[in-house]
């Protein structure tokens, strides 16, 4: 009897350990980027007079992998591969026409990537991650700030605009808004 | 209307003026041998550069397949004009259309993996039907002096550019009009100057325009346009050949100019019929393309 109540005692405290690291395991080193936790949104907006743009177009990638690697609780560095083709607005004639040589030029350029070379914590839970955007033949540094927790998971958000002309996208700079509203969102 | 005011006048409007001015002063300044078989292929393919570089829509090095298109339409004047000398023999013709459209393709087939069929195939396939469509186009060259050609090809290049903006790209819809222009100016010009009703050497670079559009429209479209619309269109001059040759060859006066203009404009609809079932006008017209 007292064998198994000592039983139940040690199991429960494996079942605590586990769990506690499980915990720890989210907050500290890699943590792997997939779309089941991490969202990657743009905002286009239309070159009009009436600003925010009413009929601004809302999309997102659908498939992206990456990692973030967390150090003592900070966020240490991020990386991020999208493939360009899962972009989804939602219609599907401006799919078709972001996907074309307009745009993204999926077919010549199938990936867009992000590697941080800088992370500065400005305070608790807030950063500035700069790095290197590669987006169709170009490779640029940008810098965004995030929001981010590790207590029990990692939850970033950022929000920021990228120039998309800086990145040889050049097509409608008469009619598209050159600045495109970027969200990530991992975990939460 | 998709397109800016700028895209027409620079896409359009100038490749036309050009297209139009080339023709008549080449075949008004070089000596008559010379002129007759470069005129109408640098009238051609020069109104498409201005269109093309006008509008900024490529860079110099190309950055990827379909920016070699004017590179190799400029090389493909040169080709057509010399095989247009009248000491060619059909094989040498044959020879010369053949290295140059291989040459071609492997600058303007795409190295992707996923292409289908595989890039070798896709280079013999594309460069056979250059020759193929060259070749057959020279009959109506030689046999069809007038409008009526080179009204057809401006209707084929119409199609082209249609199916180019349909496919989802605007970028490869401005190339379509670029060509469109010249294609018109040549046209006008045609009408108005009998000395320039004979278009000896354009065929190759028309060819070389016509599957080298329809290929790029093709590979770097997502829409549900199927292969079967963008094969059809660089065929759609050879309808003018069922009334040179065959059962509508007996037709005189004003029943063969219908023919003549009708023929190819049936393969032209068939072309836009099937482009436009498969990948119909959406309800957001084309607000919906940004």
């Amino acid at each position: 009897m007292l064998f198994w109540q000592e039983s139940r005692i040690c199991l429960g405290c494996l079942i605590l350990l586990l769990a506690s690291a499980g915990s720890l395991q989210a907050a500290e080193g890699a943590v792997q980027l997939s779309p089941a936790n991490t969202k990657v949104q743009f905002v286009g907006s239309h070159v009009v007079p009436q600003k925010p743009d009413p009929n601004e177009r809302h999309g997102e990638f659908k498939k992206l992998n990456g990692t973030a690697v967390l150090t003592d609780g900070k966020l240490n560095s991020l990386e991020l591969t999208i493939e360009t083709s899962s972009l989804a607005s939602g219609i599907d004639k401006l799919d078709a026409h972001l996907k074309s040589p307009d745009f993204f030029n999926v077919r010549q350029y199938p990936r867009a990537t992000f590697r941080s070379t800088k992370i500065e914590t400005t305070e608790p839970g807030k950063a500035k991650v700069t790095g290197n955007f590669t987006l169709l033949k170009e490779t640029k540094p940008i810098s965004f700030d995030v929001s981010y927790s590790t207590s029990d998971s990692l939850k970033l958000t950022a929000k920021f605009t990228v120039d998309r002309s800086k990145f040889g996208m050049n097509y409608g700079i008469d009619k598209v808004e050159k600045d495109v509203e970027l969200t990530v969102a991992i975990g939460g | 209307m998709p397109f800016t005011q700028n895209d027409l006048i620079y896409g359009l409007g100038v490749p036309l003026v050009a297209g139009l001015l080339l023709l008549m002063n080449l075949r008004w300044m070089l000596p008559q041998s010379i002129g007759r078989r470069y005129a109408p292929a640098v009238a051609f393919t020069g109104a498409f550069q201005i269109g093309y570089w006008s509008l900024k829509l490529g860079t110099l090095i190309p950055e990827g397949h379909w920016q070699w298109l004017p590179h190799c339409l400029a090389v493909a004047a040169i080709v057509g004009a010399i095989s247009a000398s009248s000491d060619l023999t059909l094989l040498d013709r044959f020879l010369l259309y053949a290295i140059a459209a291989a040459g071609m393709s492997f600058l303007l087939i795409p190295t992707w993996e996923e292409l289908a069929p595989p890039r070798p195939q896709y280079i013999m396939i594309w460069s056979g039907t250059v020759v193929a469509l060259t070749l057959l186009l020279h009959p109506l060259v030689k046999n069809l002096p007038g409008v009526i050609l080179p009204w057809t090809f401006f209707a084929t290049s119409m199609t082209a550019a249609v199916i180019l903006t349909h496919s989802g790209s605007l970028l490869f819809g401005q190339i379509g009009i670029a060509a469109m222009g010249g294609l018109l100016g040549i046209t006008l010009v045609s009408a108005i100057d009998r000395n320039c009703r004979s278009l000896d050497g354009i065929e190759f670079p028309i060819a070389v325009y016509l599957c080298s559009v329809m290929m790029i429209g093709h590979v770097n479209s997502f829409s549900n346009i199927p292969v079967s619309a963008y094969a059809i269109v660089p065929f759609a001059p050879l309808g003018l050949t069922l009334s040179l040759f065959g059962p509508l060859a007996t037709l005189k006066g004003r029943s063969l100019v219908i023919a003549q203009l009708l023929l190819p404009l049936i393969i032209c609809a068939t072309a836009l019929g099937i482009a436009f079932w498969f990948e119909p006008l959406s309800s957001g017209g084309e607000e919906a393309l940004y």
